[in-house]
Order: C-alpha cells, then structure tokens, then sequence
C-alpha cells in the first residue's frame, strides 16, 4: 500500500482517526518520515530507551552511577576521562546520566499505565452510561483535579514517605481523573453514534459494547496524551526527587542530581546543568512525538 | 392469523427530571401478521421511528413507554434490552457497522449472544446468512471491514445480521431511504423474499408512499404521534378517507405533466403535543370546522379494515 492512500482525507463513513488506528506500526513510519520534529523526537525516546535497558553497560563508570564515590576526583569539570565532570563526590555526571535513564522512564511508564488502568474503563462506563453514575464518578475526578497535581502528589508521598516507588503511587492518583475525563468525553459522543444504536438493538450486551465499540474507538487520543504524559511524568518525578520526595540519594536520578548540584551551580556548573538537560530533552522528545500522532490521528484538530 | 407484534395503547413520553416535556406518541394501537408488511408512514417528527425503537423496546435516553407491546406471545418487559425475537435494521448502513471491525466480526458478536455455537460453526452460519441476502463472495464480505464495501452491500449485510437473531419480527427504520434507486428497489425485493420464506412480519418505517404502495399489505398512516388512517394498502391508497392522506397522495409527483407544480400541505407538524386539544391537524386542513378544534377524532371503521380519524370523514 503506497504512503498516502492510509492518511488520504476522511470520505464517507466515520472520521479517518478511526480507520487510521488501524496500522499503528506503518502509522508510525509515515510520521517519521513526513514530519522531521516527530523523527527528531521518535530519535530521543529511542536514545532513552536504549540508555534505560542497556545503561549499566554503556555507562563508563556504571559503580559510579550507582552512587559510589570517588573522594580524589571532586567537582571536576568536563575532561577526556568524565565528559560532563564529576559532581561533589567525585562520581561521573555522565554515568549517573546514563543509569537515571532507567527510574526515569520506568516510573513514567508504570504511572501512565496505572493511571490509563483505573481511568479509562471508569470513564468509558461513565460516559456510557450517563445519569447518576457519570455525575458521581465525574465529581471524584472533580475532587481530584481542584488539586495541583504535584502538589496532592507532594501530599501523598509526605504521608507515604519518600521514595521512588511512593512517588510513582501518589503521580498515578493524581493522574488517572485526566485520563477518566478523556475517555468519558470520548464514549459521550461515541454513544450516539448509530453503531452502538445498531448494536444496542441488536441485542450486544452492554459490557461488550463498551469494550468494543466505545473502547476501540477512543484508542487515538487516548494514545496522544499517553505519549505526552510519559514525559510530563518524567518532569514530574524529577520534581519531587528534587524537592527530596522521589528517588532518594545515592540512586541515579535526573531530578536529584539537580538538586544536588543546585548549591554549587555558580562554580561546577555541569553538575546541575546536564541532568536538567537530559530532562528537558526526553520531555521535549515526547512531546514532539505527541503532538505529530495528535496531527496525523485526528484530523480535525489539525492547526496548520 | 398469529399476530407477531400487537401494539396497545402505546405512549412515548420524554420527561426531563420527573417532569414530563413531549409525548410524541400518543395512543397508537399497531398489528403485524406473521408473513406481512405493515407500513408505517407519515411525516419528520410524526413518531414512526419512535414507535419502532418502543416495538424494539430500545428507546432513547429520557423517553419512557407505557402501553402493551406484545411480540409473538410474549409481553415486552421494561428494560433497556431489546426484545429475543425482534431486529431492526436502520436508515444508513454506512454509519450502522463499526469502523473499526471486520463485518465477521460484528456478526460473530450477535451470533454470539443469540446462540451457542463454536467458532467454526458460528462463521459458517454467518457466511451462510451473508449468501441467503444475496451477497455474492460471502467469504470476502465476511473479511471486509465496512469501509470497504458499498452501501447497498452494508444493508445487505445489515439484513444478514438481523436475520441471525432469527427474528419473528423485522423493524426496517427507512431502509432504503441512503441508497440509490435501484440498490433500493433490490432491498425491497428481497425483504419480500424473505418474509415469505422465513415468515416474519415487517414493520416498514417510511416516508415514500411509493415503496409502501409497492411493498406493503397494509399501511398506518401517523401525524402527530397518532395513526389518523389505517388500512389495506390497495383501499388506502385508492380511496383515502383522511384529508392528511389525501394530502400526502396529492404531494406525490406520479401523474403529473412535465412543468406542474406539486401539491405541498402548507404548515408543519407541531413541536409539543402536550397541550394539544382537538385534531392536531386541524391547522393545516381546509376542511377543518369548528368542532374539530373541541374533539380529538377517534379511529373508526369505515371499511373492511379500514379506519380513519377525522370527524368530517362522512362529509368529505
């Protein structure tokens, strides 16, 4: 099938999203190849990636990232032997870089996942089936988003203790009202749409109906903001390590290691400056990655 | 003759918070023979697919029935499930299939919870139903996702699809009304096929007064949530007795020259038939006096199964 024929505009019966969920994989080919942000932040996730599954072997100093010292090499500035310098124990910026890739996208990923778990099917029921049901659940996610999320997430970890897990925990109760309303809106129109009538009618029982048609239908966007909150989540657990609520030292983590070079960013700049840039790009790359899916699944929301 | 679908009485009303807004059904009685079609025509806004979607026991959000369907035997409960032996199949197949799935697949599903039966079974009574309508290479049909198949080739399978629930009763909402001229009269033909071989009744939801003259056994004329005239379609058709029927026959363009206006009945369906007194369509008809503004007209019998509503029936 040639390039174009999949992304050609919507004819007839139901918007192209719909149908362009199909081929998620050649999908995501096409986007690369159109759109050079998307290709430059398809390039960063994959750097992420590979830094998070084989850091321990790629990293130079892999005990160093770990958090060992190295009480004779203090505070060095990039060099030959540490290409971003070396922090206030002597450990190689680089290394820990390279190891904080791993808690970084694995919290991000488990939130997403939690937060996609407990708020899709809630919203799909609450959209669904409308009445009281929807006003109930619809005011709990109410109760949930009054809140700045980090600062409930802030809240939770205060009560459940500091630690990466606890900060994956309170993220994902923060996170999962927004995936709840998505979805709710989503089956709100996909309700009334006349294959669900049709199915309705025809006697498909009502749990199977949610799960395939109004489900199956609202895949797209609920995969643009996945793709978007794994990096939001990133920056995310990267603010509570660096107010002391996430990952706790010596671990690897991006947003602690800014907080610890934070004191001294005015004589060892590297030390706070090549976390926070690591942190940066692999928002950055989800976002660009995000924002090109939102353009090519759903049409309609096209700017350009 | 075993009436499939009796209709008593029946009232569709919309409440909105305990308060009631419309009834844009208001006391229709409705019968359906095993093996007939019954058509149910009249205006937009008339309650023909209101009465459907009540007959089906499915109803919008904020409507409520009361009154007695009784499908075969067997009373229609009230809940949101649609009745076991009933199926409809909707105005336009292109939006009635999912997207997303294979029409196999959507078949499957109601194959499904209509009967108990193993995968491979399942899909060879489903190709088997998908040749029955007349679908030439059911195989492929049956891999085909919607998108990919034209709307003639859709109702067919919505046909298809309405059969596996093998219904005693088949509610066709406008089934022709999205197709083409002669993708539609393919429809109707086999629709006439199927009835007789299976021996459900048909309930034919339609504004064409053609495809009901062609089609139907009998007909039910509403207006305003109402059956103003019923009857066989022949004596219907030939000899209307309502002045709303009469109006309808008198919009149709058969007869006319080239150049000739069309008669249109000036005015509209009301919107809110709760506080209506009197015909409600007195407003539109030019034989209307003043009594008809005081009584409702009840359905009386002027012919062998002919009944009409209107108290100047004997005048006109």
């Amino acid at each position: 099938m040639s390039p174009t024929t999949q992304i050609s505009a919507p004819t007839g019966s139901g918007p192209a999203g719909e149908q362009a969920t199909l081929k998620p994989i050649k999908l995501l080919k096409q986007t690369l190849g159109r759109d050079r942000l998307a290709a430059v932040g398809a390039m960063i996730i994959v750097l992420v990636v590979i830094l998070a599954v084989f850091g321990q072997w790629l990293a130079p100093f892999p005990d160093q990232g770990m958090g060992a010292t190295n009480a004779s090499a203090r505070n060095l500035a990039p060099n030959a032997l540490n290409w971003l310098g070396t922090d206030q124990l002597g450990r190689d910026v680089l290394s820990r870089i390279i190891m904080g890739a791993n808690p970084a996208l694995t919290i991000s990923a488990v939130v997403v996942a939690a937060a996609a778990l407990i708020g899709i099917p809630l919203g799909a029921v609450a959209g669904y089936r409308g009445g009281w049901l929807d006003e109930a659940l619809m005011r709990v996610t109410e109760i949930f988003q009054a809140f700045p999320p980090l600062l409930l997430a802030m809240v939770t970890v205060a009560i459940l203790g500091p630690s990466l897990t606890n900060a994956g925990i309170a993220l994902a109760i923060s996170w999962w009202p927004w995936y709840a309303r998505l979805v709710r809106a989503e089956a709100k129109s996909l309700r009334e749409r006349s294959y669900v009538e049709a199915a309705r009618a025809m006697g498909i029982p009502q749990l199977l109906i949610i799960s395939r048609h109004v489900l199956r239908n609202c895949m797209t966007p609920i995969l643009v903001q996945a793709t978007v909150d794994i990096g939001t989540v990133i920056l995310a657990a990267g603010s509570l390590a660096f107010i002391g609520l996430g990952t706790q030292p010596p671990l690897p983590d991006w947003g602690l290691m800014v907080a610890e070079g934070r004191g001294l960013i005015f004589s060892s700049w590297w030390i706070a400056t090549f976390p926070g840039l690591a942190i940066f790009l692999a928002v950055l790359g989800f976002n660009l990655l995000g924002d090109s899916l939102r353009d090519l699944l759903d049409p309609r929301q096209v700017k350009r | 003759m075993t009436h499939v679908l009796s209709i008593r009485d029946l009232n569709v009303e919309f409440t909105d918070r305990g308060k009631l807004t419309n009834r844009p059904v208001r006391g229709i009685d409705l019968d359906v023979s095993a093996g007939e079609i019954l058509g149910l025509v009249g205006e937009t806004g008339c309650g023909k697919s209101l009465t459907g979607l009540a007959a089906l026991g499915i109803l919008p959000r904020g409507a409520r029935r009361t009154g007695q369907v009784t499908i075969g035997n067997d009373p229609l409960q009230d809940s949101s499930e649609p009745g076991g032996s009933v199926a409809i199949v909707f105005q336009n197949p292109g939006t009635a299939f999912n997207p997303v799935f294979t029409l196999g697949r959507q078949l499957s599903d109601v194959l499904a919870r209509h009967r108990q039966i193993s995968r491979a079974e399942g899909k060879a009574e489903i190709i088997r139903h998908l040749s029955l309508v007349g679908l030439p290479d059911p195989e492929r049909v049956y891999r085909s996702y919607p998108h990919q198949l034209s709307g003639g080739m859709l109702q067919r399978a919505m046909i298809a699809m309405a059969l596996l629930r093998q219904p005693r009763l088949l509610i066709l909402d406008e089934p022709t009304t999205a197709l083409d001229v002669t993708v539609a009269r393919q429809i109707l033909v086999l629709i006439d096929e199927l009835r007789h071989k299976f021996g459900f009744g048909v309930l034919l939801i339609s504004h064409n007064l053609g495809i009901i003259r062609d089609v139907c056994d009998r007909v039910a004329v509403l207006y305003a949530g109402r059956v103003i005239e019923t009857g066989p379609v022949e004596a219907v058709m030939n000899n209307p007795r309502h002045p709303y029927t009469r109006g309808l026959l008198d919009a149709l363009p058969a007869g006319r020259t080239h150049g000739q206006r069309l008669n249109a009945i000036s005015g509209t369906v009301p919107g809110n038939l709760l506080s209506l007194t009197g015909c409600a369509f007195r407003n539109r008809c030019s034989h209307a006096v003043t009594d008809c503004s005081l009584t409702d007209p009840l359905l009386t019998e002027t012919g062998p199964h002919q009944a009409v509503a209107c108290l100047q029936e004997g005048e006109l």
